[in-house]
């Protein structure tokens, strides 16, 4: 009962499925050549409706995982530094209780899940969410495909309406997929069964995705490391990607 | 057998106020007596018992029973679909004390508002007792008569006091 | 003392009915022309809305991150318009203010049409306005649930807990004027006035009742008033955005929304003042008084806006230091400025002045501007702290497109037509309160001095 009035519980609070594994990715930003594979694959992967120049201009365009480039230095001693970023599933995510209707929850996996049929488009959480990673179908998606690219869309991923809000769900697909064939064979899930299409595709393997409570995984591991750090984690917002970022500029 | 009132109007307050208190004197029931007014008048200008309006209670009353809902709603969905959100809990008393206090507001105004209908019987079909002259400013004082015999009575009492124009009207 | 009297206008009923009534019965071609111009732009505006729908919100001017603009700065201010009314009319029928009657239906029926304007503007913003019952509270079968940890909830149990008092509040005390609109109409308009008027008759336990029904709605009004816009506050004030998540807002919304609200109840005033010949009845001691209240909520309103402004602009957090010099340095600096001039820097001196607040014409002009520089205040809340929240990568302007100023139009034009319907529906001037100022009260002799003495309570 305790856990139901104290904001500490929720983790005990258990869903169907996935409970026991909480996801997380790291980013190893010192290995980061900014070449934009992760945001190809993401497109692929999950039917993200394409957009032209003039609404990526206006700041209209999907990308669930977003290379962002800062200048750093003076002219000429100027260098670029890359930085991947997608939704940040944090813990306690910001974007989560302003929603009216439920449209994103947190699951037991520590998912920050959006639900598209659920969605109205108050756009309330994109205002809240402070990594800006929440992207709203301001077009009707399924006419930005021309043939013959609807041949091509993920039939594991829905294809959102316009008017709902969408962002990276860690290629939960993935996840049920591997967790259905685990299941399937009697198995326990294994660390490093799949990825998430970005971290699959990543040449340099900066993107690393597994189970942060399962201390003998990968991303376990890594976020040990003294070079690991958050995005405004001053904020509390506890996000479960963590980037690594070594001392040299 | 039909009830039958006797409908005066006066062009001033005094002259109505001694029309009833000549009914009054004559033996008429308080409560067979009311006044048509214009504008609300204090309770003591006629010389009739005062009355009681319950509406404050019932106000309270709804705003109470309105609260309850307001939290039952509020947590029962809470209770029954958790879905865990940003690290809030299920149960989160500041958020739900806010639609408590909506759903109590929302209760009261409109148990004010039903109530003032029953204990007023509006809106109505029946033709009641009135006089147009009310709108002008008139008071107008109406008589039930269920004994036949004191309608004449009751005439000419008012018209004693200066009545303007005294009618009957049967329901 | 007695350079402005109050108004004991001790004329006969008949005179109240013939000058108040008239507008109801008597239609000029003025009306109609209004009608016509503001029902055009009503029209337009709805065109657009489900030109809007039909197309998607690319129409707007919004983009990632500004996913709020034009469209939630008019849903503040317009609910910031809907504050005065009914919470005016609430606290002088509380505190007994005799100088109250002849505005409170007026202001009362302000609130009604603004609240039911601004509480369009949620839906007009929506992504899939269509689906727009999601948000209720109601039982279904897709397990279709709102969640009532969200601010947007709340906002909307505020307005239905508001809209509903001030509808009651406005319609109930208008029954007694029902019945005179009724006694006095004929044809299709008896029948339509005998059906509002629910068979009013008059009789003492109607009064008492009815009475009793608008102190306890007035009770129960105000303080929900007081919760509605501190809940649009804490639309902003919850979230994590620089300059929004402050706890100043909740006060700071609504005595802004007092100001905003006090100024268009007099513009109202000032205008049905003017057409309808009602000069003895709203009388420069009524703008002097209003004046002071409006000059009151001025005040205070910059005090919390200077609160607001000195601690950010001290603290210097990197985030909210960004917002601060957009705002008072940057693309924001002249709607700012001009902000201050026409709702604070110019406005509140001159209202210090009996004499402006005494003149109908100089108060018109005021209220108008101070109402311009609240629209820009809310747009100051609104749009800035989105256009550079989060990675600076994601930094963005806002340019509104003409979707979204064809809908700033809409509700001035949506409020107009609804106000003129108004007028031929019910008496702006509450008949049978002004009446009952003369029952209440007498002029007594004293020296040389004619004084008003209490007659009753």
């Amino acid at each position: 009962m305790a856990d139901w009035i104290s904001d500490k519980g929720l983790q005990t609070t258990t869903g169907p499925r996935g409970a026991g594994r909480r996801w997380g990715l790291v980013v190893d930003l010192d290995k980061c050549t900014g070449c934009g594979g992760c945001v190809i694959a993401c497109h692929a992967e999950n039917n993200l409706a394409l957009a032209g120049p003039i609404d990526t201009d206006q700041g209209r365009s999907f990308d669930w995982i977003r290379i962002e480039r800062y200048w750093e230095g003076e002219y000429p001693d100027v260098k670029a530094q890359f930085i991947p970023v997608m939704c940040q599933q944090c813990e306690a995510a910001p974007c989560e209780p302003v929603c009216p209707v439920f449209a994103t929850y947190h699951t037991a996996e520590g998912l920050n899940a959006m639900v598209y049929n659920r969605c109205i488009g108050t756009r309330f959480c994109e205002n809240n969410d402070p990594y800006n990673v929440r992207y709203f179908n301001w077009f009707e998606p399924a006419l930005n495909w021309p043939d013959p690219l609807p041949n091509q869309l993920n039939p594991a991923v829905s294809v959102r309406s316009r008017g709902v809000m969408e962002k990276c769900t860690f290629c939960v697909q993935r996840i049920r997929d591997h967790e259905e064939q685990a299941r399937i064979e009697g198995r326990v899930l294994k660390d490093g069964e799949f990825t998430t299409a970005c971290a699959q595709s990543c040449p340099a393997k900066v993107l690393i995705f597994g189970d942060l409570d399962d201390p003998a995984s990968a991303v376990s591991q890594l976020v040990q490391s003294d070079r690991r750090f958050r995005l405004f984690e001053s904020l509390g917002t506890e996000p479960v990607v963590y980037y690594l970022k070594g001392g040299q500029g | 057998m039909a009830d039958v009132y006797v409908v005066a109007t006066f062009p001033e307050v005094d002259t109505a106020a001694d029309g009833i208190k000549r009914l009054l004197d004559a033996h008429f029931a308080a409560r067979n007596i009311d006044v048509l007014t214009g504008v609300p008048y204090p309770p003591e200008t006629w010389g009739l018992p005062a009355l009681k309006s319950n509406i404050r209670k019932i106000a309270a009353l709804f705003f109470a029973i309105g609260a309850a809902c307001g939290f039952t709603v509020a947590a029962g969905t809470g209770w029954l679909y958790p879905l865990p959100t940003g690290a809030k809990a299920i149960i989160t008393l500041p958020a739900y004390g806010i639609i408590t206090y909506e759903f109590a507001t929302i209760f009261g105004v409109f148990a004010a508002a039903i109530g003032t209908l029953a204990e007023t019987r509006l809106p109505t079909m029946k033709s009641l007792p009135y006089h147009p002259k009310v709108s002008e400013g008139w008071p107008t004082v109406t008589v039930r008569c269920p004994d036949s015999q004191n309608i004449d009575n009751a005439e000419s009492l008012l018209r004693l006091a200066g009545a303007q124009d005294v009618l009957r009207h049967a329901i | 003392m007695g350079m402005i009297v109050h108004p004991p206008e001790l004329y006969p009923d008949e005179q109240i009915n013939q000058d108040v009534l008239r507008p109801v019965f008597v239609t000029t071609w003025r009306w109609w022309i209004l009608v016509a111009i503001s029902g055009g732009g009503f029209m337009a505006g709805l065109a657009t809305w489900f030109y809007m729908m039909a197309t998607g919100m690319w129409v707007t001017g919004l983009h990632r991150p500004v996913m709020w603009g034009l469209l939630i700065s008019n849903y503040v201010f317009w609910i910031g318009l809907s504050n005065s009314g009914t919470v005016i009319s609430a606290m002088l029928r509380l505190s007994k203010a005799d100088w109250r009657r002849p505005i409170t239906r007026a202001a009362e029926a302000m609130t009604v049409f603004a609240l039911l304007i601004a509480a369009q503007f949620p839906l007009i913003h929506l992504g899939r306005t269509w689906l727009f019952y999601y948000i209720l509270p109601y039982v279904n079968q897709r397990l279709l649930w709102n969640n009532f940890r969200s601010p947007l909830v709340w906002d909307m149990m505020a307005i239905m807990a508001y809209l509903g008092g001030s509808m009651l509040y406005l319609y109930l005390p208008t029954l007694p004027d029902f019945a005179i609109l009724r006694d006095h109409a004929d044809g299709i308009k008896k029948k339509m006035f005998t059906l509002f008027a629910l068979g009013w008759r008059g009789t003492r336990g109607e009064w008492t009742t009815l009475n009793a029904c608008i102190l306890s709605l007035a009770l129960l009004v105000l303080p929900v008033a007081v919760s509605m816009h501190t809940i649009v506050s804490w639309d902003f004030g919850m979230t994590l955005v620089p300059l929004w998540h402050t706890s100043i807002f909740g006060p700071y919304f609504v005595i802004g929304a007092l100001y905003s609200g006090m100024a268009l109840v007099i513009t109202i005033i000032l205008i049905l003042r003017w057409a309808f010949g009602w000069q003895r009845y709203i009388t420069p001691y009524h703008l002097d008084k209003l004046g002071k209240i409006m000059l009151v909520a001025g005040l205070v309103w910059f005090y919390l806006w200077f609160n607001d402004y000195v601690t950010s602009w001290y603290g210097k957090l990197p985030e909210e230091k960004i917002i601060f010099d957009l705002k008072n340095a940057g693309t924001y600096y002249w709607w700012q400025i001009t902000m201050m001039l026409a709702n604070t820097m110019v406005t509140l001196p001159l209202l210090a002045f009996k004499k402006f607040r005494t003149s109908p014409l100089a108060m018109f002009i005021l209220t108008i501007f101070i109402n311009i520089g609240m629209w820009i205040e809310r747009l100051l809340i609104v749009v800035p702290s989105l256009v550079e929240k989060g990675p600076s990568f994601t930094w963005t302007t806002y340019h509104p497109t003409w979707v979204e100023w064809m809908l700033t139009v809409y509700p001035l034009a949506g409020f107009m037509v609804l106000y003129l319907l108004f007028i031929k529906i019910a008496p702006l001037i509450s008949v049978w309160e002004i009446r009952e100022d003369k029952v209440a009260y007498a002029t007594k002799k004293m020296g040389q001095a004619e004084l008003r003495a209490v007659v009753a309570e």
